[in-house]
């Protein structure tokens, strides 16, 4: 995956004009373990948004495998990110009217795998994951740890190619933080997905293989 | 998965469910219930109209409706009744005479109609016996009596047992006059027929004017008379070319089309309730649909299209308004049944609309299946247009803006 001249302004030409990100060039390989660095607010969360197509860029191009993903249609976009791209979010995660075993099938659903293998895999990530018995809870009745759990299992269920993860271990502990990074460590090795996460949590870097840092919009350290 | 989705929704938000479900519900009752008694005090006036006198079909002669006069008889009365007894669809039938005449009591004089009839017969025809307000009703063998309506009487101030004078026109264009006495006062109710008719047996009358064996025309009642046009004309087939036979509807063709035009501003004002009802229910969905924007964002974001998201709200809508107007439909119809078997009594609704010719305070529903489906539909389509604006309108937000929204 390749970012071309990225850049990214809130409320252009306007008093309260932002400019989130500034001229970022960057290429992903396949089977990369990368996390986006930085203070709160250099641009994080938005870039991590502009690579899975959930905002588009104000210009610049973004490329995937030769094609200009950056210019595809809001249908053609979202069936790539259905198909090809596991989400976990900073925050509300989850459909709140799906029990959490819905929640983790919900994409695999979706993309109509075979309930029989649907059900298989939610059991194998609930027991990676520890959340083995709260499958027939609703978000509401767990905790915020919790439901950051499930929302690993469902980005991760149906083995999507990317996997976009945005400060996925902030309501963990530290043991919690662990296990989620061995399970995604796992994936990337075993599988070649390619895991791009937004972190500052110190753990995370560690077990990083490429670290980019960002300063108010604009890459100051990639190593 | 969108259903399954679209359903959770529905069964996890008791409180918005319930909400969007009675509110359409109540609108379908209420809908059903006002056009079936909107209906109902519009078929009650055509029924009395058609019952108290005119009855369900008439057959004369062609031509005889334009020009209701001397020269469009039956000249062979009997060749028609012969045909008419032979109808196993008529339950009854009888011949009538109607004339114009000058009607003097001791003081006034008034131009009234007058009607030769068959006593008997038309006991079991119209509601002319029934009426009888006075004195006595006709029979077969009267000769100059006369039973008249109570206005007419009135307006001649005469009463049981007076005597009248008719001068008229013979059938040859002579004059005809006679003395009657006044056997019966009758009050149907049509305030127009009680101002304006005299009845006397036809036998005598036909005497007197020299109609022996004439008939200005023949009123009819099928033994089932609810579709009248399709009785009518199985009977107009067996009449010789120059009569015809011509139904409650076209006989009362001003009064029909005065209760649609009625209708028609029923209509009018029930769609203005209609408009309220649908931005109360589209307002209602637009913060019903609001309040879900973060997770509207968050499917989006999963890789779910707005037309998905759309289809999802969509059956969602679907789901509601088909178990509210269908319970709605029930309870509407219940309602109208009821009422029609046991009509509403509104005290003084009969004065009020006695132009019309709404004969009592006694004012039944019209029940009609076909009426309450068209009804339930009307209501059930606007709930789904009443989505449209807003899901549109939050599929315009993007993933992200959705998912930022609180
Ligand atoms: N939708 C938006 N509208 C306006 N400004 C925005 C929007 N999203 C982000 N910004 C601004 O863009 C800049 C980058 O925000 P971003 O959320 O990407 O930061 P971040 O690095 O993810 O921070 P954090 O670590 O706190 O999550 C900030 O200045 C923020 O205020
Ligand atoms: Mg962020």
């Amino acid at each position: 995956m390749k970012l071309n001249h990225i850049t990214k302004t809130f409320y252009p030409d306007s008093p309260k004009e932002v400019k989130a990100l500034t001229d970022i060039n960057l290429t992903f390989n396949k089977g990369e373990f990368t996390t986006l660095s930085g203070e709160s607010g250099s641009g994080k969360t938005t870039l991590l948004n502009i690579i899975g197509g959930l905002d588009s860029a104000t210009s610049g191009q973004i490329f995937l495998d030769d094609e200009e993903i950056s210019a595809y249609s809001e249908k053609k976009m979202a069936k790539l990110r259905l198909q090809e791209i596991g989400f976990i979010f900073q925050a509300y995660n989850l459909i709140h009217v799906l029990t959490v075993r819905e929640n983790i099938g919900f994409i695999m659903k979706l993309l109509k795998f075979e309930d029989k293998e649907i059900e298989s895999r939610i059991l194998e990530l609930a027991s990676i994951l520890q959340i083995e018995n709260i499958l027939e809870k609703l978000p509401g009745e767990i905790s915020g740890g919790q439901q950051q759990r499930v929302a690993v299992a469902r980005a991760v269920a149906s083995r999507p190619k990317l996997i976009l993860a945005d400060e996925p271990t902030a309501n963990l502990d530290s043991k919690n933080s662990e296990r989620l990074m061995d399970m995604l460590r796992t994936l990337n090795e075993k599988e070649h997905v390619t895991v791009i996460f937004a972190s500052h949590d110190k753990y995370v870097l560690e077990q990083s293989k490429r670290i980019i840092v960002l300063d108010d919009g604009v890459v100051i350290e990639d190593r | 998965m969108r259903f399954t989705l679209a359903l959770k929704n529905i069964l996890k938000s008791k409180g918005r469910s319930l909400t969007t479900l009675l509110l359409s519900l109540f609108t379908t009752t209420l809908f059903i219930v006002y056009v079936a008694f909107m209906d109902g005090s519009h078929h009650q006036i055509i029924k009395s109209s058609v019952e108290i006198y005119t009855g369900y079909a008439h057959v004369n002669l062609k031509g005889y409706r334009d020009e209701s006069d001397y020269g469009n008889l039956i000249e062979d009365a009997s060749s028609i009744d012969e045909i008419l007894r032979n109808d196993t669809s008529i339950k009854t039938y009888a011949p009538r005479f109607e004339t114009y005449a000058l009607l003097s009591g001791d003081e006034k004089s008034v131009g009234s109609m007058i009607v030769g009839i068959i006593p008997s017969k038309e006991e079991k025809l119209s509601k002319l016996a029934s009426s009888l307000s006075k004195g006595e009703y006709l029979n077969d063998n009267d000769t100059n009596a006369i039973y008249i309506g109570i206005k007419l009487a009135e307006r001649l101030k005469i009463t049981i047992g007076s005597q009248i004078a008719m001068v008229g026109s013979s059938i040859d264009y002579s004059i005809a006059a006679d003395i009657f006495t006044v056997k019966g006062i009758f009050k149907t109710g049509l305030f127009d027929f009680d101002a304006q008719s005299a009845f006397v047996n036809k036998s005598y009358l036909d005497s007197v004017i020299l109609s022996d064996n004439k008939a200005t025309y023949f009123t009819v009642d099928f033994q089932n008379n609810d579709h009248i046009n399709k009785v009518t004309s199985a009977l107009q087939a067996k009449l010789p070319s120059q009569y015809e036979a011509v139904g409650w509807d076209s006989l009362l063709s001003s009064l029909v089309q005065a209760m649609l035009v009625d209708s028609i501003f029923g209509y009018i004002s029930i769609s203005i309730f209609f408009l309220v009802i649908f931005f109360v229910v589209m307002i209602f969905s637009y913060v019903n649909i609001y309040t879900r924007t973060r997770e509207i964002g968050l499917l989006r974001a999963l890789g779910l299209t707005s037309k998905d998201i759309f289809i999802i709200l969509f059956i969602e809508i679907l789901l509601l308004a088909t178990v509210a107007v269908s319970i709605g439909a029930i309870i509407g119809g219940v309602i109208a049944h009821h009422y029609e078997l046991q009509p509403i009594v509104i005290d003084g609704i009969a004065e009020m609309y006695k132009d019309y010719g709404l004969v009592s305070d006694e004012v039944p529903m019209h029940f009609d299946l076909f009426t309450i489906t068209w009804n339930a539909l009307t209501i059930f389509i606007l709930n789904l247009l009443a989505i449209v604006y807003p899901a549109l309108k939050i599929n315009k937000l993007t993933a992200t803006e959705a998912m930022r929204y609180v």
